[in-house]
């Protein structure tokens, strides 16, 4: 994994996102820790790992096909949490952002596309 | 004696010329016919001939109408084709109605429990007007048509369904204790209305719009669907019909 790329793929998000972005986190899915981040709450990275899990096995239990790219979450405060799904390289990027500041969107078709690119292309250099 | 026989004679030839000035023409004829009929090769050739083209005539004309059935047969794939390849137009929310069950949730969904005994189209007990829920799944039905493959009203406090729209196998409870376990890690407050959008495998999105007491399912095909659609026109939908379903009497 080429690390001064993914600091890289975390900047091209702040960017993408324009001062909507509060934090962010990528981490082993499985470990729960952090690689890279912004504005870093290794709790946060905690609770999504667990509720990933959650999921994964509620989408199973229920007969709904697996989990694909990413979930999202709408929380208090305008704060909406979106987290990426990297499945064949085992990461996880959890992205905290203010919905009142970024319309989804932007968020969906160009911030998570440009991110998600950079991010692949870190961790295969 | 021989007058006798003369006489005999006499009247035998009488009878015989009593017969004869009866149809002396017609009898000589039919016999002249018969022995026609009966004595010349060529008019029985002509005859046999004419009954072989008669038969072959026969022959014909069935074959005719063989092929004419065949082809008939042979044309109906056609016409049938013709059906597939011009369907009539297909009235989703009719269909859907069709398997829309509120009472028969119990065969579906095994795993809840049903507390959806319906008084005066109200759900006992929780006073949600069923009526308002069904008219919003075929709304959304009709708006997303295909898109659109499944839908659940869900008491989330009871772990009960209230309303499904078309029949499926998937065991709800399960979403119950994630919904419950992901709001409580991360402290949601439920005062407000909260969704989670799930991008899943095979091409399907799962909208999940979780109220204070209940939730809602929806199960859609990411190939035709447009997020903006579910997040800027569904989910308004969606809270004000729940909110008119609770307050409409």
């Amino acid at each position: 994994m080429n690390v001064k790329k993914l600091k890289e793929a975390v900047e091209i998000l702040k960017e993408d996102l324009d001062g909507a972005l509060m934090a962010t986190d990528i981490w082993g899915t499985g470990t729960g820790t952090a690689i890279a981040g912004y504005n870093q709450n290794p709790q946060a990275t905690a609770l999504f790992e667990k509720v990933t899990d959650y999921m994964r096995k509620a989408l199973k239990g229920a007969g709904f096909p697996d989990l694909k790219d990413y979930y999202l979450l709408e929380m208090d405060n305008n704060a909406m949490v979106l987290v990426l799904q990297f499945k064949e390289e085992g990461f996880q990027w959890g992205i905290l952002v203010d919905s009142s500041k970024v319309n989804l969107g932007l968020l969906l078709s160009i911030a998570v596309p440009d991110a998600r690119k950079a991010f692949l292309e870190a961790v295969n250099d | 004696m021989w007058n006798f026989f003369k006489k005999e004679q006499k009247k035998s030839n009488k009878k015989k010329t009593g017969y004869k000035k009866k149809s002396p023409k017609k009898t000589a004829e039919s016999k002249k016919n018969k022995l026609e009929t009966l004595t010349d090769p060529l008019d029985i050739l002509d005859k046999s001939l004419g009954q072989k083209l008669k038969e072959l005539e026969h022959n014909k004309k069935l074959k005719v109408k063989a092929k004419e059935s065949e082809t008939i047969q042979k044309q109906k794939p056609v016409i049938v084709k013709a059906h597939i390849d011009k369907p009539a137009p297909i009235n989703f929310t009719q269909k859907k109605e069709h398997t829309s069950k509120s009472k028969t949730i119990k065969q579906i969904q095994p795993d809840l429990k049903v507390d959806n005994e319906v008084e005066n189209g109200r759900v006992k007990g929780q006073n949600i007007n069923l009526s308002v829920i069904k008219t919003l799944f075929d709304q959304i039905s009709n708006d997303f048509d295909s898109g659109f493959i499944y839908g659940s009203l869900i008491d989330l406090n009871r772990d009960a369904v209230i309303y499904t729209f078309l029949d499926d196998s998937y065991a709800i409870s399960e979403l119950n204790d994630f919904i419950k376990q992901t709001l409580s890690l991360a402290k949601v407050d439920l005062e407000k209305e909260r969704y989670f959008l799930v991008d899943l495998e095979q091409d399907k999105i799962l909208f999940l719009m979780v109220f204070k007491h209940h939730y809602f399912v929806l199960l859609f095909s990411a190939k035709d669907l447009v997020l903006g659609q579910v997040l800027n026109i569904l989910k308004p939908e969606l809270i004000k019909k729940y909110h008119l379903s609770l307050n409409e009497i």
